[in-house]
């Protein structure tokens, strides 16, 4: 879990601190990742929306995310070698290898499998908040999107069904770029009005920002006020070079500019200003972060591919008779191609 | 005993499958307080409250975004879209959600979760009241599709299909809905999954049908008695998983096999079981598996017993594997 959570209403500096040591894992993985076979969903720019975001929620919340939100799943506590396994195909992947990089899943820590369509896990976000109402143990489920998920026929019905139904459920939308293109609408809070929701606004390059928005969407959702919008407005990086670009709807930023918008640039410069951490510490943090993201790298890239076999297996709980044939075909047809080789 | 139609041992099937187990909640279109179009959720709104039995704005990606959460959740949805032809709104959800969710997640997260939707022509209903998309569904790895014919099986395997682990694509045949009764038992029993029934057994043709068709299917073999051909008629039930046991046992004892479907030809479950059966018993076939469908038109309003694969079609298709002349 993150760190934050035992913090309670610490000042603002320490809890800076605590926000920039999250931060600085995500960018380390970020960094990193770019450079694997593969490469995943970057996050670049959404640190600070995906560290103020996790910190309001509680254990027992289940979050949804998408592929660019799904490395919240650190923040909750995941392996870093379990996270990077399932990004490079390795065996240790709790998710066996079955989904392109980036979308890692973890149960155990309520991380719901991400899909790959932008938005889709709206209208199930609604559905696990509803279940969560006739559980009655005060769970809230959250889902994270990217803005672009806002044009789609998904967001509508996800919205309006958790409205309909009063469910315990935040939306929360990563606006990362270009909104135009996407809505005609002013921004993406506007939005909730129409829904008969609360919207919650926070500037994504702040992550006490985010945290306070985050924060009072999921507060009301547990005291059984329904739904609520949260519009996250988090700066745009620069393009990245290919391979490894990241696509970013709207104009790249330029270094200067990201250089101040920057969510980890930004909490530095509070935390030179007050403290705790001064310069040699920020480095520290980073090559901490560096570090054990290198060794887990490292870890997973020692570990072998799934087990073949596993082809077959969780298509349903048990196999049907079909997959089993298909599974004899399968060994029988790779029995074949040794004798070739 | 009693004796019910389909209808009613559907809602006899929802409201013991409730009793038994609080995590089945039943909710869609106008399925609460109005008990469903069709009625088959008559009464379970004030037996069971409205928390476990809801009316949902009319959005099918919502009815089903809604089930898979709260299968996710751990509860066992039983959405209801109110025709089969509305459910496409929902295919995204269903094909790259509820489909996928097990596998995807290395078997982390199921999806228990029964959609229920009415399906089939002969109704005057026109082009989006009438079709047979099972196909559609039985290509999606993931999902188990069930059919039942009649109300006995209507309720047995609903049951099933409620307390199995995984998604299913439930379509019941409305063209029979209140036309096929018989005796229900009242307790909570049974069906399985992928078990084939014999509706009549013979030793010159397996024909192979599900739902409605399977009433026409035994018309006319009842009419092919007549002329002296002993049909074998196989009423699948579960699509997928398929019993081919008793689909091979049977083509193997008679040699020749029509299948008997409302979906349009092309690409329809008919082609995916001359293929099974041509891989698996082609030594055993006299004659081509004939296939007695829809035709690849979108479904006829005003003419659509011309479209029906009826009781003459059947035996036209019965006529034609029973001809020693084989096509080269």
């Amino acid at each position: 879990m993150a760190t934050q959570l035992s913090l309670g209403l610490a000042p603002a500096h320490v809890r800076l601190d605590a926000f920039h040591r999250d931060m600085a894992l995500l960018r380390a993985v970020d960094d990193a990742s770019r450079h694997l076979d593969g490469g995943a969903p970057s996050c670049l720019g959404l640190e600070a929306a995906l560290a103020g975001t996790c910190v309001a929620l509680s254990e027992k919340d289940w979050v949804l995310p998408g592929p660019r939100q799904a490395s919240i799943a650190l923040l909750r506590g995941a392996s870093l070698v379990a996270w990077f396994a399932q990004l490079l195909g390795r065996s240790a992947d709790p998710a066996r290898g079955r989904q392109a990089p980036g979308h890692a899943s973890f149960r155990s820590l309520h991380v719901v499998s991400p899909t790959s369509l932008p938005g889709s896990q709206l209208p199930i976000a609604a559905g696990v908040a509803r279940a969560m109402k006739l559980a009655r143990r005060g769970e809230v489920a959250l889902a994270a999107c990217g803005h672009g998920a806002v044009a789609t026929d998904r967001f509508h019905v996800g919205l309006n069904f958790a409205a309909v139904a009063k469910s315990p459920v935040v939306f929360v939308v990563l606006t990362q770029g270009e909104l135009a293109r996407v809505t005609a609408s002013r921004n993406v809070a506007v939005k909730a009005s129409a829904y008969g929701m609360q919207a919650f606004e926070a500037d994504g390059g702040d992550p006490l920002a985010v945290e306070a928005a985050v924060r009072a969407a999921v507060e009301s959702a547990r005291a059984g006020q329904g739904p609520s919008l949260v519009d996250v407005r988090c700066p745009v990086p620069p393009a990245l070079q290919p391979p490894k670009a990241l696509r970013v709807v709207g104009a790249s930023t330029s270094d200067d500019a990201w250089a101040e918008a920057d969510p980890l640039a930004r909490v530095e410069r509070l935390l030179a200003q007050k403290g705790p951490l001064d310069a040699a510490g920020l480095s520290a943090r980073h090559d901490d972060a560096r570090r054990r993201v290198a060794e887990a790298v490292a870890v997973a890239m020692e570990l072998p591919a799934p087990e073949p076999s596993l082809l077959f297996d969780d298509v349903f709980a048990r196999m049907t008779a079909a997959l089993r044939s298909q599974r004899r075909d399968w060994l029988a047809d790779r029995a074949f191609a040794e004798l070739e080789d | 005993m009693p004796d019910m139609n389909i209808i009613q041992a559907v809602n006899s099937a929802l409201s013991g499958l409730m009793r038994e187990d609080a995590r089945v909640v039943v909710f869609g279109e106008d399925v609460g307080k109005f008990g469903g179009v069709f009625r088959a959720t008559d009464g379970l709104q004030a037996q069971f409250g409205e928390e476990r039995v809801f009316d949902t704005p009319l959005a099918e990606a919502g009815i089903v975004g809604t089930a898979i959460g709260m299968a996710l959740h751990g509860m066992r949805p039983v959405p209801e879209i109110q025709f089969a032809d509305f459910i496409f709104p929902a295919y995204d959800q269903i094909v790259n959600e509820a489909a996928k969710m097990r596998y995807r997640s290395g078997g982390q997260y199921s999806c228990p979760l029964v959609i229920r939707t009415p399906y089939g022509g002969g109704i005057r209903g026109g082009l989006y009241h009438s079709q047979s998309p099972e196909a559609l569904f039985i290509h999606v790895a993931g999902l188990k599709v069930v059919v039942p014919s009649n109300p006995r099986d209507a309720k047995g395997l609903l049951i099933s299909a409620v307390r199995d682990e995984d998604p299913v694509i439930f379509l019941e045949p409305k063209r029979i809905y209140r036309a096929s009764r018989g005796e229900v038992p009242e307790g909570l029993y049974e069906v399985p999954l992928g078990q084939a029934h014999v509706a009549r057994k013979g030793q010159d043709v397996t024909l192979l049908a599900w739902g409605a068709a399977l009433h026409d299917t035994l018309s006319a073999a009842e009419r092919a008695a007549g002329d002296g051909t002993d049909c074998e008629v196989i009423d699948l039930r579960t699509l997928l998983p398929l019993d081919l046991d008793t689909i091979l046992r049977s083509v193997r004892k008679t040699r020749r096999c029509v299948v008997v479907h409302e979906a349009p030809k092309t690409c329809g479950f008919g082609a995916e079981l001359s293929a099974i059966i041509s891989e698996n018993a082609f030594g055993s076939l006299e004659a081509p598996v004939m296939r007695v469908t829809g035709y690849d038109t979108p479904f006829p309003y005003a003419l659509e017993h011309e479209y029906l694969p009826g009781p003459a079609r059947i035996l036209a298709g019965i006529e034609r594997a029973l001809d020693d002349d084989i096509p080269s």
